[in-house]
C-alpha cells in the first residue's frame, strides 16, 4: 500500500488542514485555557480519516505503514497540535499486532472511527505493576498503571500486565463499559496529559487479553520512538522558521538583529544539527519499514537525537526572541514545553541511548 | 582502459562481486606493516608507504577508476566508489592523503577548464607517473577572505613572473606540482575578477617550500615562497581573471566520497573504542553515558552523508547545500568525540606517542586525533565561514 501512496501529497494535505484549523493562535489559547486534547480539532481529524491511517484495511483503516505515520507525526509536531495521535495509533498498533482476529474486529473499527485510546509502554520494556489472574472465564486485574499518555481523554486503554506464571500479556479495557476512571495529571505541555489508574480486582472477559511477545513490545517501542522523533523534527522546523523570521524583522541599533554573527551563527548551528535529525529519522523509518536488523537501535538513536536537539533549539529560541519569547501570547513556549516532554515520553534519553548502543556496548540493554 | 586481470575492477559491474573482489585483493595489496613502518620511520617512511600504496592502487587501475574513460579512468559509478571507500575503511588501508589533490582537485579542474594539451600531460602524469600535486590558494593575509590574495603574476612575453607567498599547502614538501591562484590584475573593481589560475612546477627556480610544524610534531602543511618565479604562459588554466570561478570548481569537486571515508572510519572506530574501553573507562557509568550520546550523532552524520551521495548520484555537480551542512556537522562532531576520548582515557591518553600518519583522524591515539580534528574545523572553510554561508545564503539572514 505504501508504494501506491504519494507521501508528499499526504504531507501537503495534512499541513494545509493544520495551517487552517490549528494555527498558532489556537495552540496559544489552548495552552492558556485547556488541558489535554482539543476535541473539536480531533473531530475534524477524524472526519478527514487521519485516525484510519495505519489501521489495516480489513478493519476500517487505510493500512498505511511507518512512512505515512512519520509524515503525520512530523506535521502534527510542526503545528504542536493538541491531538492524541501518538497514544491512539500506538494502541491501534498493539491491537492489530495481536494477530487475534476477534480482538482486531472488536476494537480496530472503533479506533478507526475516532475513539481515543491510550497504551502503557514502560521503558525498559516489559516492566509492569499490573497483575492479571485467570478466574473462571474472567481475568482479574489488580495494580497500578502510571503515566498513561492521554489516558484521561481515552475511551480505550491497552495495558501491559503480568499473569500468574510471570508471562506478560496485553489487555484492552473500555473505560466506560468497565467503569474505570483514569485520574488526569496536568502537564506543562497542555496539548497532552498523563493519567494514573488503580485497579483493584477489575473483572474483564478472558477474550480481551493476548500474549505480549518481546517482538511485539519492541515493535511498539520502535513505533513510539519514530513518532516522537518525527514530532521533534516537525517541531524544530516550526521553531527554526519562527526564529529566523523574527531575526530578519526585529530591528535594534538600526538594523535587523539577524545580521549579528553572535545570533546568526547560533541559528546556523541549530539548523545544521537539525539536518542530522531529519536524515537519521528517514533512515530509521526505512529500517523499520524494511524490517532491518538495526531497526530498534536506529529508531532509538533517532528519538534520542531529535528530542535532545529539539530541547536545545527550543531553549535557545526563547533567548533569541528576547522578551517576546518569554510571554504566554507568543507561541514559542508551547513548542519548548512539547520538546521537553518529548524527551521524557515513552523512554527518556538514558533509556533510548542505552537501547541505541546495545549492539555495541556490552551490558547495555 | 581495461583492468588488469587480477584487479577488482574487473568485477566493478556488479557491486557485490566488486566488494568480494576488493576483500580478496586489499589484504594482499595494502603495504605490509604500514602502521609500524611509519611509526618507526617518520616522514620518509610515510612518503614511502604513500608511494607504495599509490603504485598498488594505480597498477590495479583503482587510483583513477573514478575518472572518465576518455582520460584513462574506468568511469567507475558512484555506487562502486562508495563500495571501494567503505572497503578501504573496513580493511584499515592507509588513506592516500598525499594524492588527494592529484586524484580529485587537479583532474576536476582540468576536465572543466584544461586545454587538450594540459589534460594529456597532467592527467597522464598522475595516472601512470604518480605525480604529486598540492594546492596553493591560501596566503598569510588571505585565509577565510581568500579573494583578497596578494601573490602577483605579471605577464612578460610568453611567461608570467610570480612573486608572493602561499600557506597551508597540505603535502607541499612532497609535491611535484601546485594548483596556484595569483593576482594578474590589481585594478579590477571586484577583487575576485583579478585572480588567475596556474599550473606551477614546484621545481622551478625561485620557489622555496618550507614545512610548518604542527602541535602533533608532524609537518603536514607548508609555506611556499615565490621569488621571481617564471611560469610559462601555457600553464594558465582558463582565461586571465577567470581564476576565482575555476577555483570554485576545484574546491567543490570532491564533496562526498572523502568525507564518506572519514565518517565510515569514525563509525568503525566507535565500535573499536567501545571494545577497547569496556574494562576501563567505559565501566564508569557517567563516562558510558557520555559515550552513548555520540552514537546518534555518528548515525546522524552517516545518514547525512548517504543523502549527500544520493544527491550527487542525481547530479554530480549538485549537493552544495548538503555538503556545507555535512562539513559543519562533521568537524565539531569529530572534535567533540576525540576530545571526549582523550579525557575518558585519563592519563593513558596523555602519554606521548609518535603520531600515526595517514590513518585518518581516528588513528586510535585519541590525543593526536583530537589535535588533528582542527584540520576539519579550520581548513577548507572554517566553522565560522560555514556558519556565515548557512545563515546568510541558505537561511536568508542579513549580512553583518
Amino acid at each position: 500500500m505504501d508504494e501506491t501512496i504519494d507521501l508528499g501529497a499526504l504531507r501537503d494535505s495534512i499541513r494545509d488542514v493544520l495551517n487552517a484549523e490549528c494555527p498558532r493562535e489556537l495552540i496559544v489559547k489552548h495552552a492558556q485555557h485547556n488541558d489535554g486534547m482539543d476535541r473539536e480539532l480531533w473531530s475534524k481529524a477524524v472526519e478527514l480519516g487521519w485516525t484510519m491511517l495505519t489501521i489495516p484495511e480489513d478493519h476500517g483503516g487505510l493500512g498505511l505503514g511507518i512512512e505515512a505515520l512519520a509524515v503525520l507525526h512530523e506535521e502534527l509536531g510542526r503545528a504542536a497540535a493538541p491531538l492524541p495521535f501518538l497514544s491512539s495509533l500506538l494502541a491501534a498498533k498493539a491491537i492489530s499486532d495481536s494477530a487475534d482476529a476477534a480482538i482486531c474486529e472488536a476494537w480496530l473499527p472503533r479506533l478507526a472511527a475516532g475513539a481515543v485510546a491510550s497504551l502503557s509502554l514502560p521503558m525498559p520494556l516489559g516492566s509492569t505493576k499490573l497483575s492479571v489472574n485467570c478466574v473462571g472465564d474472567s481475568l482479574v486485574l489488580t495494580g497500578a498503571v502510571l503515566n498513561l499518555l492521554d489516558g484521561a481523554d481515552a475511551e480505550i486503554l491497552v495495558l501491559l500486565a503480568k499473569d500468574e506464571h510471570g508471562e506478560l500479556v496485553r489487555v484492552v479495557l473500555d473505560v466506560t463499559a468497565d467503569g474505570i476512571q483514569p485520574a488526569r495529571t496536568t502537564l506543562w505541555d497542555r496539548g497532552r496529559s498523563l493519567a494514573n489508574l488503580g485497579l483493584d480486582g477489575l473483572h474483564i472477559p478472558a477474550e480481551r487479553a493476548w500474549p505480549a511477545t518481546g517482538a511485539q513490545e519492541t515493535a511498539l517501542a520502535n513505533h513510539a520512538a519514530i513518532a516522537l522523533a518525527a514530532d521533534s523534527v516537525g517541531g524544530q522546523a516550526a521553531v527554526l522558521d519562527m526564529t529566523i523570521d523574527y531575526l530578519k524583522t526585529r530591528q535594534q541599533f538600526g538594523r535587523p538583529i539577524g545580521s549579528f554573527q553572535a545570533l546568526k551563527h547560533r541559528v546556523a548551528d541549530h539548523r545544521t544539527r537539525f539536518e542530522g535529525d531529519i536524515w537519521l529519522l528517514r533512515s530509521a523509518v526505512s529500517a523499520v519499514a524494511g524490517d532491518m536488523d538495526h531497526r530498534a537501535t536506529e529508531a532509538s538513536a533517532a528519538k534520542a537525537l531529535a528530542t535532545a536537539n529539539y530541547v536545545g533549539l527550543g531553549r535557545d529560541a526563547i533567548q533569541l526572541h528576547g522578551g517576546i519569547g518569554f510571554t504566554a501570547e507568543y507561541p514559542i513556549h508551547v513548542f519548548v514545553k512539547r520538546a521537553l516532554l518529548n524527551e521524557q515520553l515513552l523512554g527518556n534519553q538514558a533509556a533510548h541511548l542505552t537501547r541505541a548502543v546495545s549492539r555495541i556496548v556490552e551490558g547495555a540493554a | 582502459m581495461t583492468a588488469p586481470i587480477d584487479s577488482p575492477l574487473a568485477a566493478a559491474g556488479d557491486l557485490d562481486a566488486f566488494r568480494r573482489a576488493l576483500r580478496g585483493w586489499l589484504p594482499k595489496a595494502i603495504p605490509h606493516d604500514w602502521q609500524e613502518r611509519i611509526r618507526q620511520g617518520g616522514e620518509p617512511a610515510y612518503v614511502d608507504v604513500q608511494r607504495e600504496w599509490y603504485r598498488a592502487l594505480a597498477d590495479a587501475g583503482l587510483a583513477t577508476a573514478h575518472w572518465p574513460s576518455a582520460w584513462g579512468g574506468a568511469d567507475l559509478s558512484l555506487d562502486a566508489q562508495i563500495v571501494f571507500y567503505s572497503e578501504l575503511a573496513r580493511a584499515d588501508a592507509p588513506m592516500a592523503v598525499m594524492y588527494v589533490v592529484a586524484l580529485y582537485h587537479m583532474p576536476a579542474t582540468m576536465f572543466a577548464y584544461g586545454t587538450p594539451q594540459q589534460r594529456d600531460r597532467y592527467l597522464e602524469g598522475v595516472r601512470t607517473g604518480g605525480v604529486v600535486w598540492c594546492q596553493g590558494f591560501s596566503e598569510p593575509g588571505s585565509g577565510s577572505d581568500l579573494a583578497s590574495l596578494k601573490t602577483r603574476a605579471e605577464r612578460r612575453g610568453d611567461k608570467y613572473i610570480v612573486n608572493g607567498q602561499k600557506i597551508w599547502s597540505s603535502g607541499g614538501q612532497n609535491s611535484d606540482f601546485c594548483l596556484l591562484l595569483a593576482r594578474t590584475d590589481s585594478s579590477s573593481a571586484r577583487k575576485q575578477d583579478g585572480i588567475s589560475y596556474f599550473i606551477c612546477d614546484l621545481r622551478t627556480p625561485g620557489i622555496t617550500v618550507r614545512p610548518i610544524s604542527q602541535p602533533t610534531t608532524e609537518s603536514e602543511f607548508n609555506e611556499i615562497f615565490f621569488d621571481d618565479v617564471e611560469i610559462p604562459a601555457e600553464n594558465l588554466i582558463g582565461a586571465e581573471g577567470q581564476g576565482w570561478q575555476i577555483a570554485q570548481t576545484t574546491l567543490t569537486t570532491e564533496r562526498g566520497l572523502l568525507i564518506f571515508e572519514c565518517v565510515e572510519r569514525l563509525a568503525q572506530a566507535y565500535i573499536r573504542d567501545a571494545a577497547a574501553g569496556q574494562d576501563t573507562w567505559l565501566a564508569d557509568p557517567i563516562v558510558a553515558h557520555e559515550f552513548a550520546t555520540f552514537y546518534p550523532r555518528i548515525r546522524g552524520i552517516q545518514a547525512m552523508v548517504a543523502q549527500l551521495l544520493s544527491e550527487l548520484r542525481d547530479d554530480p555537480h549538485g549537493g552544495g547545500v548538503m555538503a556545507t551542512y555535512v562539513k559543519l556537522y562533521w568537524g565539531p562532531l569529530l572534535q567533540d568525540y576525540t576530545l571526549f576520548l582523550t579525557r575518558a582515557q585519563g592519563l593513558a591518553a596523555q602519554v606521548f606517542v609518535e603520531p600515526q600518519r595517514c590513518a585518518g583522524h581516528n588513528s586510535g591515539d585519541a590525543f593526536v586525533d583530537f589535535m588533528w580534528s582542527y584540520g576539519w574545523t579550520i581548513a577548507g572553510g572554517s566553522n565560522e565561514v560555514m556558519r556565515n554561508i548557512i545563515s546568510e545564503r541558505f537561511l536568508g539572514l542579513p549580512k553583518g
